[in-house]
């Protein structure tokens, strides 16, 4: 059935601890065309932390979330868990370890509700794997919710009638539930939430990273990343130009470095992030 | 079955006293305007039926509604598959040819290859589940929409039943055996209205309660997150295509035990009057969602309308024209649902 991730073991294997960073990537590159997206790029998510990477369009974020999540391969650069140095041939690989995305369209079928959704496609069934455990669906799902201190309505409430907080919540309480994934990527789990949507979210976010899971966040929105985060990177053209923990840092810094100045109002890269073609 | 603390109260929603009673009110507030969808469409058929019983001579005598019931069998049976492949996101124009064909390759190996009845059926129901499964790698390994590759598989499976009939009907016996149990009386009961009834409750089971149903639901809902969830998509839409082929040939059986002839002409029409049958009891066109409870009301409203018009002494040529009028205002009902829903919840 599953196939048994690319996994070099290089001794000892910590785990996953607060101590030990659960994932470290080191020297990620990625061109397309001309495009070199991600230029050498080094990150560390920790159990229990919410890592935020933040930049502009373009700076890099969704390529480095690819990549954590199988979905794309890096040219160049090493992805470690706990002590053992992986090589992802797709998702299914760094689901098998762990890693899951949520990316902003949420993969949620509307038209079914809550319950079916977060059992989408490994619903509990009976001896022959046939008839749906519908009882035991819906009290396992409650009990997700409650786990994760999340108000929802009935878990029989059609995903499409609910609001976009809890829409975000059900994809996030499935990847938990469903793979009971220890590092957790989310892809601007805010945009296009109201004020009180976001927040449920950010303490979402915030409990996840406290029952010890390594939370990665990609996002736009600065004062949520401030509130939410302890550590953030930002990206700027395919690059990490800065690292910093969110008690040492403040909006103005991090808006800076964004847009690619530093502090004293320089440029911080020079046009270095086009590649000529046959110079790659 | 994992033991819950606190048993069936934890499948109450999670969350303090007010906000539940918000989510709660909004919950079932929702649930009653899913519900009132359903209970429209039922009005309509009772209407419908209040209607002719009032106005026709004799609608009401028990061997009349059990004509009407009997009218449905076809389509019925037929709709249960369509009912799968459209809740799937996809389409089957074959299936009146896939029926028509059926009866007549039963008749031809039994007439013309002295084949045992029960055998030919065998085998005909093979063809019927292996022109859906044909259909269904077809639609999902070449990426040609199922309306149109449905659309070539109806013209090819008509011209086949030609070619092989020349164009004149078959007529063909079978034994008692055989015409009693796909045709006979139970009493004043048909058995086919029997086996309609299996198929419709069987259906509705294995669509609602079990992991395939769910699949089902799913690939039509969103296919890629179907996908991503492991679900074999194309796989699902295959076994959709192959259920609504069998289901198809099984009713051309019905057919014969009945009417013991093959006519090239059988089933023509039919895919449309399935597909109206399978949206007026509400399932969706574009997948996701739908019910076959809906889809049984759907087929038994269609043959009401005909049996009612023709107690009226209303010209039988008048039925399509209800048929018509019907499916308007059975989606228009079903537009204007959807849009107060979300407007209800904006």
């Amino acid at each position: 059935m599953m196939r048994k991730p690319d996994c070099l073991s290089m001794g000892e294997s910590p785990g996953l601890s607060a101590t030990h960073p659960a994932l470290v990537v080191e020297g990620l590159t990625k061109t397309f065309g001309w495009v070199r997206a991600l230029n050498g790029v080094s990150v560390e998510l920790h159990a229990g932390q919410v890592t935020a990477v933040v930049g502009d369009n373009g700076a890099g974020k969704s390529t480095l979330m690819k990549i954590l999540a199988g979905a794309v391969r890096p040219d160049s650069g090493t992805i470690r868990i706990g002590n053992s140095e992986c090589h992802f041939r797709d998702s299914s690989d760094a689901l098998a370890l762990g890693i899951s995305a949520v990316y902003q369209d949420l993969a949620l079928v509307n038209q079914r509700d809550i319950a079916s959704n977060l059992f989408l496609g490994r619903e509990p069934a009976g001896r022959f794997k046939i008839v749906v455990q519908r009882r035991r669906m819906l009290n396992e799902s409650a009990r997700v919710f409650a786990e994760l201190g999340l108000r929802m309505p009935t878990m029989r409430t059609l995903v499409g009638n609910l609001s976009g907080g809890q829409r975000q919540a059900v994809a996030i309480a499935r990847v938990i539930a469903a793979h009971g994934a220890r590092i957790v990527l989310l892809d601007e789990p805010t945009a296009a939430l109201g004020v009180h949507q976001s927040q449920v979210v950010l303490d979402l976010v915030r409990r996840l990273a406290n029952s010890n899971v390594a939370v990665m966040v990609i996002s736009h929105n600065l004062q949520h990343v401030l509130s939410v985060a302890d550590v953030v990177y930002v990206m700027f053209r395919g690059s990490v130009v800065g690292v910093r923990k969110v008690g040492s840092t403040h909006e103005e810094e991090l808006v800076g470095m964004i847009v690619g100045r530093t502090s004293a109002g320089n440029p911080l890269v020079s046009g270095d992030d086009l590649v000529a073609p046959g110079r790659q | 079955m994992t033991h819950v603390p606190g048993g069936a109260a934890d499948n109450r929603p999670v969350g303090d006293a007010s906000t539940q009673a918000v989510l709660e009110r909004q919950a079932s507030s929702l649930h009653i305007l899913w519900r009132t969808r359903e209970a429209l469409l039922l009005a309509v058929g009772i209407a419908l039926f209040a209607a002719f019983a009032l106005t026709a001579p004799h609608f009401l005598d028990l061997g009349n509604l059990l004509s009407i019931a009997r009218g449905t069998v076809v389509v019925a049976i037929i709709s249960v598959g369509m009912t799968y492949l459209i809740i799937a996101g996809e389409l089957d124009l074959s299936v009146g040819a896939n029926f028509g064909l059926a009866t007549i390759v039963l008749g031809t190996l039994v007439q013309n290859y002295n084949l045992g009845d029960f055998q030919a059926m065998t085998v005909v129901l093979f063809l019927g589940a292996l022109i859906g499964l044909i259909n269904g790698l077809g639609v999902t390994l070449t990426g040609i929409p199922s309306l149109i590759w449905t659309l070539a598989a109806m013209f090819v499976l008509q011209s086949v039943s030609l070619l092989i009939t020349g164009g004149y009907p078959i007529l063909f016996s079978v034994s008692k055996a055989y015409a009693f149990i796909f045709g006979g009386r139970l009493g004043m009961v048909n058995i086919q209205i029997v086996w309609a009834i299996g198929i419709v409750v069987g259906g509705a089971w294995m669509l609602a309660g079990t992991r395939f149903g769910y699949h089902v639901y799913a690939t039509g809902g969103n296919a890629e997150a179907a996908e991503r969830a492991g679900i074999n998509i194309g796989r699902i839409k295959v076994f959709c295509f192959i259920l609504t082929g069998l289901l198809s040939s099984f009713a051309g059986v019905l057919l014969t035990g009945s009417v013991h002839s093959g006519n090239p002409t059988n089933g023509m029409g039919y895919e449309l009057t399935v597909i109206a049958a399978v949206v007026i009891g509400g399932t969706n066109l574009f997948g996701g969602s739908g019910s076959i409870a809906g889809t049984a009301v759907g087929a038994a409203m269609l043959s009401l309308i005909g049996d009612g018009l023709v107690l009226d002494g209303i010209s039988i040529f008048a039925q399509d024209l209800v048929t018509g009028i019907i499916i308007i205002v059975a989606v228009f009902m079903d537009i204007q649902l959807r849009q107060r829903i979300l407007r209800f919840v904006k």
